[in-house]
């Protein structure tokens, strides 16, 4: 029984890319799993995928457009986002120090958690969306 | 006749040398002067420039630093992923692959360790980001304290701290508290090597200085050896376990940076006694963000 | 005036509240947050005895010294031993009736020797017998400050009968 239906990875990584599509394939967390390159590549996509996706792991730090850019982007363009708001999870790197208060200026469903993505987190994940749906 | 007026012209003569030579030697000493002030440009002009230099070199080797670090998180997070996902794969594995396996991550965490200090090592360089606040040295210390419990309870150090000469003074919390987790660490891994490991901390006041003083007990450093290395970018004193040597270089750059120094003595065989010396203005009440 | 230093040192298991009779003696504060002591703490307290300005410097030894005895060393010179235990664990009780039979009354006979019957605030008021079980000489609340002052100052007064004779 899978967490959720449709799975997002946006990361400009390919080897953090397949390490999390591996390890939670392995989990059967999601249905389907999705993995974009930049935040443009995803904006597109999103506009195009039937299947809206409730969870999505963004890197801030990727070249064309970037995660802030990418949340920017998100508010405005897409409309039925504001009726199933899926969960962001912003994966960072150790001390990098995020500017969360202008992430969640931008978006307000929004986790962080620092790579590499272990169970626990995982675990921690799967409890936010439960809660979530209970909203 | 002619005897009378060649003494008097030669007189004249004289005079007119006398003046003369006046002249040279004054144009003389202003062309060395000269000569001089050009030297002292030529110096300066050939400082500036290799001053410039330098900080073009030193900026390079920041970013450079910077972007290695940078890039190497990435990957090294992945290896670690890939590690535990490795080991939850495993079918059965015979106690060589696990082995194996326990010293890759071993590896890899002592790799993400040192990309952690040299981001630590940066960030201390650079210009003070924080701001002045008012310091209760006991709480810091027992909270650095609190965060090495377990290694302190590993080697069975026993610390004393005495604050009571002074305890609150106004400094950058973030900056103490790095400051004095690495010396505490140091503290902890010389004295580890006695049978009864003792860390003393303790304070005083000194004209316009607060003195934070950690003793150990410890094998001591031979300072006339090692000084350098001491504070030097990557040394070690010794083979222990834990710090690539870069502790005390980032201690030395936060003091440069927000002000205070460090003093050193140790005693080969008995121990060693690290000072921080923080300057203190006498009991002005800092309106300064103090935060309670 | 005259001033003098003694030195009063802390002793009992972890949690009995060793470090919260210091914070409310020295500060009058209490915290119910529970961070157990790593080592020894020192503080100070001047107070007025007489024509005499007297610096008590508490040693606060950290409870899980006690079981190894490892606080001999930092026991040379104390004027006075504060025992101190729970009101709730009676082995915490038992802990230093032994230390003081045993070990204290032989090697520190010197100091000024106090037992502290110390959270006192969680005593139920109904139960007038829960007391008789301990001999001590002072009940104590940290939390609500009842007798502490009582039992430093106390303590200290001693000290300073014993230094005259």
């Amino acid at each position: 029984m899978n967490a959720i239906n449709h799975l997002l990875l946006i990361d400009d990584s390919e080897a953090t890319n397949n390490f999390h599509s591996r390890l939670l394939g392995k989990l059967h967390f999601a249905s389907t799993i999705s993995i974009c390159k930049n935040g443009q590549e995803a904006l597109d996509f999103l506009t195009k995928c039937t299947t809206y996706p409730e969870l999505i792991f963004l890197d801030l730090n990727m070249p064309i457009l970037d995660g802030f850019e990418f949340l920017e982007h998100l508010k405005g363009t897409l409309s039925f986002v504001k009726t199933q708001q899926p969960l962001i999870v912003i994966l960072t790197s150790s001390e990098e120090t995020v500017d969360k208060e202008r992430c969640m200026e931008l978006y307000a469903s929004i986790a962080f958690f620092s790579k590499p993505l272990t169970l626990a987190q995982i675990a921690k994940i799967k409890a936010i969306l439960e809660l979530n749906k209970g909203n | 006749m002619n005897h009378l007026k060649t003494i008097e012209d030669l007189k004249i003569e004289i005079v007119k040398l006398e003046i003369e030579n006046e002249k040279l030697r004054h144009e003389n000493s202003q062309l060395t002067e000269k000569s001089e002030q050009l030297k002292a440009l030529n110096v300066k002009k050939t400082i500036e420039a290799q001053d410039a230099q330098l900080i073009k070199y030193n900026k390079e080797l920041e970013q450079f630093t910077y972007v290695a670090t940078h890039d190497l998180k990435s990957p090294l997070a992945n290896i670690q992923g890939y590690l535990d996902l490795l080991e939850i794969d495993l079918v059965d594995p015979n106690p060589e692959v696990l082995d194996s396996l326990k010293w890759l991550k071993y590896s890899v965490s002592e790799a993400r360790q040192v990309i952690h200090e040299l981001t630590n090592a940066l960030k201390a360089r650079n210009s003070k980001e924080e701001l002045l606040k008012v310091i209760n040295l006991e709480e810091l210390v027992e909270s650095i304290l609190s965060g090495m419990r377990s290694t302190i309870l590993k080697y069975n150090v026993i610390f004393i701290c005495d604050f009571t000469e002074i305890n609150e003074f106004d400094y950058y919390p973030v900056a103490l508290r790095s400051i004095l987790q690495n010396i505490i660490s140091n503290a902890i891994q010389y004295s580890s090597e006695t049978d009864f490991p003792e860390v003393k901390i303790t304070t005083f006041q000194q004209l316009q200085e607060v003195h934070i003083k950690v003793q150990d007990n410890g094998v001591g450093i031979d300072l006339a050896a090692n000084e350098s290395k001491v504070f030097g970018l990557f040394k070690r004193v010794n083979n222990d376990d834990n710090g690539s040597g870069i502790g005390m270089y980032i201690v030395n750059k936060l003091l440069e940076n927000y002000g205070g120094k460090l003093e050193l003595n140790s005693i080969l065989g008995k121990g060693s006694e690290f000072t921080v010396i923080i300057p203190y203005k006498n009991n002005e009440i800092s309106t300064l963000n103090t935060t309670l | 005036m005259k001033s003098v230093n003694k030195k009063i040192v802390l002793l009992g298991n972890e949690g009995v509240g060793k470090t919260s009779l210091v914070k409310q003696y020295v500060n009058s504060i209490f915290s119910d947050e529970y961070l157990t002591t790593i080592g020894i703490k020192i503080s100070k307290k001047t107070i007025q005895i007489g024509e005499v300005a007297v610096n008590l410097m508490l040693w606060d030894i950290a409870g899980n010294m006690m079981n190894k005895t490892l606080y001999n060393n930092y026991l040379q010179g104390a004027h006075g031993i504060l025992l101190v235990a729970d009101a709730m664990r009676y082995e915490t009780y038992e802990s230093i009736l032994l230390e003081k039979e045993n070990h204290l009354s032989n090697d520190f006979k010197n100091a000024v020797t106090c037992v502290i019957i110390n959270k006192s605030d969680l005593i139920p008021e109904a139960d007038a017998d829960y007391l008789k079980a301990f001999k001590y000489d002072y009940l104590t609340s940290a939390k609500n400050g009842d007798h502490v002052e009582l039992a430093f100052q106390s303590m200290a007064e001693q000290i300073l009968e014993t230094s005259r004779t």
